[in-house]
């Protein structure tokens, strides 16, 4: 009887250890490929390098966003050797009353100093998204927007051009019509 | 003993000082055995739980609407959560002062990913250490109406956050603003933090 369980325990013992072996790495093989999951490789701003991309956000808010970041670079961008035209392209895309405020701000401000310093400013989104939905027809976005000097008296063609300023704005933006018009835009 | 017990030989033997006779198997013997099947039984419910793991499939990348943050106080919804844990990100990243710098920097991690953590680790390593040698203290802001979403589908979101930083040093102080984008995943029913970057 005792030689019998001997005869057991030592047929046993390595089956169990090949057992606890094979679950081993069974394990780990698991374990070491486990999906791991990542964010999507393509997301507004991930690509280095080259131009942003706005997204395409969903819901109602999804097309003003949109059609915000796509003014922003005639809105804020003026080149001193086509000033009204580029100004008459930038109201195109306000609603009457903030095109009548912002053709003072511009007179006032950024016409004199394009014109003394002979400047080529670009705007360059990177990176907005929706604060919120204030109704169906009005968004209100929050943008990133550079300011590049691409030329200027001082600077008539620079290798690379120079960032002005970095700016966190807030773009207000209603349906008129059929299209979106920026209705406001304030610094953050 | 005397002489003559030793000599006689109806003397009973004396009993054994284990009470198993010799040549049984007692239940130590049986110890190893059992060790190893409790341990199979360990790595076959690790490997079910792998494989189960395996089989549920992330949900597909839907993009969702974004949270109306001016719509009020924030509540559960997952796409109200992640503007919830953008601002906290973003507020605990820059928050770091020289006499807590170890607890203000376990709060950050305490909503990363692993991932992002160990990447959390290395930037700190260097700047924490500059944060205590200069006796600094940094403390964010979030102004109003400055974080919006930039990207969302059930499983990330992506949140652009702005903040101004203060930092002082003694009685001196000075305040930067600074424009970041949040990088959330969702993982078991929250959002997590798998990257904070400046956008300049």
């Amino acid at each position: 009887m005792v030689r019998s369980v001997h005869l057991e325990h030592r047929r046993v013992l390595p089956v169990l250890t090949v057992l606890v072996l094979l679950g081993s790495a069974l394990s780990l093989v698991l374990a070491l490929t486990r999906p791991n999951p990542q964010p999507p490789q393509d997301l507004p701003g991930a690509a280095t390098g080259s131009a942003y991309v706005p997204p395409e956000l969903e819901g109602p808010g999804g097309p003003g966003v949109l059609a915000i970041a796509e003014a922003i670079p005639t809105v804020l961008g003026y080149d001193h050797r086509r000033l009204d035209e580029g100004l008459r392209e930038a109201t195109a895309l306000m609603t009457k009353p903030f095109a009548r405020r912002f053709r003072g701000a511009f007179n006032s401000s950024a016409r004199p100093l394009a014109l003394r310093q002979l400047r080529v400013v670009d705007a360059e989104v990177r990176g907005i998204g929706q604060v919120r939905v204030i109704d169906a027809t009005t968004v209100l976005a929050l943008a990133y927007v550079n300011q590049l000097l691409v030329s200027s008296r001082t600077q008539p063609s620079p290798e690379e051009p120079t960032v002005l300023s970095r700016y966190r704005i807030l773009v207000r933006a209603t349906v008129v019509g059929t299209e979106w018009r920026v209705t406001n835009i304030s610094p953050v | 003993m005397t002489s003559a017990e030793r000599e006689d030989p109806t003397a009973a033997p004396e009993p054994p000082e284990s009470p198993e006779l010799p040549g049984s198997v007692g239940w130590t013997y049986w110890i190893l055995p059992g060790v190893l099947v409790l341990l199979i039984l360990a790595l076959a419910a690790t490997s079910v739980v792998l494989l189960r793991d395996r089989r549920e499939a992330l949900p597909a990348e839907t993009v969702v609407q974004p949270a109306d943050i001016g719509s009020g106080v924030i509540g559960d919804a997952p796409n109200q959560q992640a503007v919830a844990r953008a601002r906290l990100a973003a507020r605990s990243y820059f928050t770091l002062d020289h006499t807590t710098v170890e607890a203000d920097m376990d709060r950050f991690r305490a909503l990363g990913t692993p991932a992002f953590v160990e990447e959390y680790n290395q930037l700190m390593r260097s700047l924490s250490r500059q944060v205590v040698a200069r006796q600094l203290r940094l403390e964010a802001f979030l102004p109003e109406k400055g974080v919006a979403t930039e990207y969302l589908s059930v499983n990330a979101a992506q949140l652009l956050v702005s903040v101004d930083v203060t930092t002082s040093r003694g009685l001196q102080s000075r305040t930067a603003p600074y424009r970041t984008r949040v990088l959330l995943q969702r993982v078991d029913d929250q959002w997590l933090v798998a990257g904070v970057e400046e956008v300049r």
